[in-house]
């Protein structure tokens, strides 16, 4: 090993039992930036990923719609299903109405779903707390936790749905007959927007509902795995009818999704700024080292030491740091992130915001989504950080003229 | 008859002081030959460790010439200077300028390793140890050895380099008498084994009495004394 990388590496871990301060505090500085720049950004590209998944499930891959209602949706499904990279594609209405219970009133988003697509049925399946998706029929309903709340409704009892086509008849003077819907389930999804306001039927009892006939609001499209929505969604958008258009969930999202994108980008450049900090800190211990140690840099000298190899070896010690500090903030990070649900909940039970994140982000828990790409940037950055922090006092360094080294006090 | 192993011609040194300059070498000649042991006396701030910097070459003259080994090496670049120092020539200091945070033994194994001398400076530098009377120290640090058992570290480093010449600025100046005279004692004695040849600046009449040539330095000259 050259001398100046022996030196290096014993001016930042001396022997013997004496505590290296000025190295652990340098050190310290790089792993915290670089936990924090760890565990910040992989919470956001969690949440993100958690809002991303919702939205997609929501939406599905794709949505076909049209200016008016879609009169002919099993030859549209057809022409849809032909398109390459298409798995799966299903009819659906949707809208709002009254839903009341005992007097208690409410006014969910009902989904209509076609119940002879297996997969929408496994889906729902997947969510329901209570009762039997084989209990879903015409003139039953699926409600959402948060409706169940609101109606005291429980599953087996039978509520009432007004629709706006009852308000048509109260114009016309008719009396208006509300439909009566048995509860067959309740589920929820863990996303608050859905689980707050929502009623599942049956595509034929909402086609009734509005009055569709056999026309439907639009088509819901899945991709295969592999297969980017957007451009299934332009490749589609060639062959539709001019009246018909094919959106990815992307594109209908995208407002969200771009104001995701730059919090994403402004956290990273906000958060980069520790490590800046962090970087003046070693680069100040640094400093003070080659003030301490100018006498020995003018030993050095006096023994043949080049200019080039004092300041390796200052130098170095700001790429040691950085390697060092940058190991040990991946593995705080890490082990931060391990027990991140004990952290929140003692946070939540602390100030009370338990209920706020669901209510915010749509889910109660902490998701997390570590990119490796994210990863190695960070440990790119730490490591050059520290090295450029190590330049300035190792140039200090290397100016020393020998004697004037040996000279100094 | 041989050249000089190390020769200064009509060196100057001036050093300004507010809007003076003061002349404190006023044109020296001196020379060391191969395993020759010279001490130079005179009195505090007389220029002796002035004019041992202007011959290691860490310092620059306002005038004359500095030879190392037949070569002008005046003109010389800092970093060339600290090329050529290697393997030629080790100074020996008055505060030792160990390295804290290694042992005895790798502080000795820096003359060998920063003179990149292709040599096995493992076992050299655990056998100056042992001749230095250290050879129980070796892993000892800095701190906890002696005035004395530093200095004699120090003089293992400066050999380990394996160099032609050795300078040392009053090298017992923080020690004992006692232990200044064991000190100097080894020195002379690894020079003389080794044909190295030794400059000693000394405030110490019995050390300097014990070099083949006496020099004092006074009022910027040197003068050989009987």
């Amino acid at each position: 090993m050259p001398w100046y990388i022996y030196i290096a590496l014993r001016h930042l871990f001396p022997k013997g039992k004496r505590f290296p301060f000025f190295t652990a505090m340098s050190i310290t500085g790089v792993a915290l930036g670089v936990a924090v720049l760890i565990i910040v950004p992989s919470v956001f590209n969690g949440f993100q990923a958690e809002i991303r998944r919702n939205l997609a499930n929501a939406y599905g891959d794709l949505r076909i719609e049209g200016r008016t209602i879609i009169g002919n949706h099993r030859q549209l499904t057809e022409t849809i299903l032909a398109e390459e990279g298409i798995k799966r594609a299903v009819p659906y209405a949707h809208g709002m109405v009254m839903m009341q219970y005992n007097d208690r009133p409410t006014f969910p988003l009902v989904q209509g779903i076609d119940v002879r697509s297996d997969e929408e049925l496994a889906t729902v399946a997947s969510h329901i707390l209570e009762g039997d998706i084989d209990d879903f029929y015409d003139d039953s309903v699926i409600v959402s936790s948060g409706v169940a709340t609101a109606l005291r409704l429980r599953v087996g009892e039978t509520a009432m749905i007004y629709n706006q086509q009852l308000l048509e008849q109260l114009t016309r003077d008719e009396v208006p007959l509300p439909r009566e819907v048995e509860v067959a389930a309740i589920f929820e999804t863990g996303w608050y927007e859905v689980d707050e306001n929502t009623v599942l039927c049956t595509l034929r009892f909402m086609q009734e509902l509005y009055g569709l006939g056999e026309g439907v609001h639009g088509i819901k499209a899945y991709v295969e795995d592999g297969y980017d929505p957007d451009r299934v969604a332009n490749n589609l958008n060639g062959k539709l009818d001019i009246n018909l258009w094919a959106s990815s969930w992307r594109y209908a999202n995208r407002e969200m999704l771009g104001i995701l994108e730059f919090e994403n980008r402004m956290m990273f450049f906000l958060l980069f700024i520790i490590l800046i900090v962090s970087a003046f800190s070693i680069m100040s211990s640094l400093l003070i080292s080659v003030i301490r140690k100018t006498r020995e840099i003018g030993v050095f000298s006096s023994m043949g030491a080049t200019a080039s190899q004092v300041a390796a070896c200052f130098c170095l010690q700001g790429v040691a740091i950085g390697i060092v500090g940058a190991a040990f903030g991946f593995a705080l990070g890490f082990s931060l992130i391990g027990v991140r649900e004990e952290i929140t909940t003692a946070i939540s039970n602390f100030m009370g915001v338990a209920e706020s994140m669901s209510e915010f982000y749509g889910f109660a828990y902490l998701p997390i989504d570590v990119q490796s790409e994210d990863l190695t940037r960070i440990a790119i950055l730490a490591i050059a950080i520290s090295t450029l922090a190590g330049v300035v006092p190792a140039l200090n360094a290397a100016r020393l003229k020998p004697v004037e080294a040996l000279r100094s006090e | 008859m041989n050249s000089p192993i190390l020769a200064g011609l009509g060196l100057r040194k001036n050093f300004r002081s507010g809007s003076k300059d003061i002349e404190v070498l006023k044109g020296i000649d001196v020379s060391l030959n191969e395993g020759e042991f010279i001490s130079i006396q005179g009195e505090s701030g007389s220029g002796k460790t002035t004019l041992l910097n202007l011959l290691s070459g860490l310092e620059t003259s306002d005038g004359g010439e500095i030879n190392w080994a037949g070569e002008n090496v005046s003109k010389f670049k800092i970093n060339s200077l600290a090329r050529k120092r290697r393997g030629f020539l080790s100074l020996v200091f008055q505060s030792y300028y160990l390295v804290p945070e290694i042992d005895a033994l790798a502080n000795v194994a820096m003359g060998a390793r920063i003179a990149g001398l292709d040599l096995d400076w493992r076992s050299r530098s655990k056998t100056l140890m042992e001749r230095v009377g250290l050879g129980e120290r070796l892993h000892s640090l800095p701190s906890t050895l002696s005035g004395g058992e530093r200095q004699r570290v120090a003089i293992a480093r400066a050999m380990c380099a394996n160099p032609k010449v050795i300078l040392a600025d009053e090298p017992t100046g923080n020690l004992d008498e006692g232990t200044g005279d064991a000190v100097i004692d080894l020195l002379r004695s690894l020079c003389s084994e080794e044909k190295i040849g030794l400059v000693l600046v000394t405030h110490n009449n019995a050390h300097a009495s014990m070099a083949d040539s006496k020099y004092h330095l006074k009022d910027g000259l040197l003068h050989k004394e009987a």
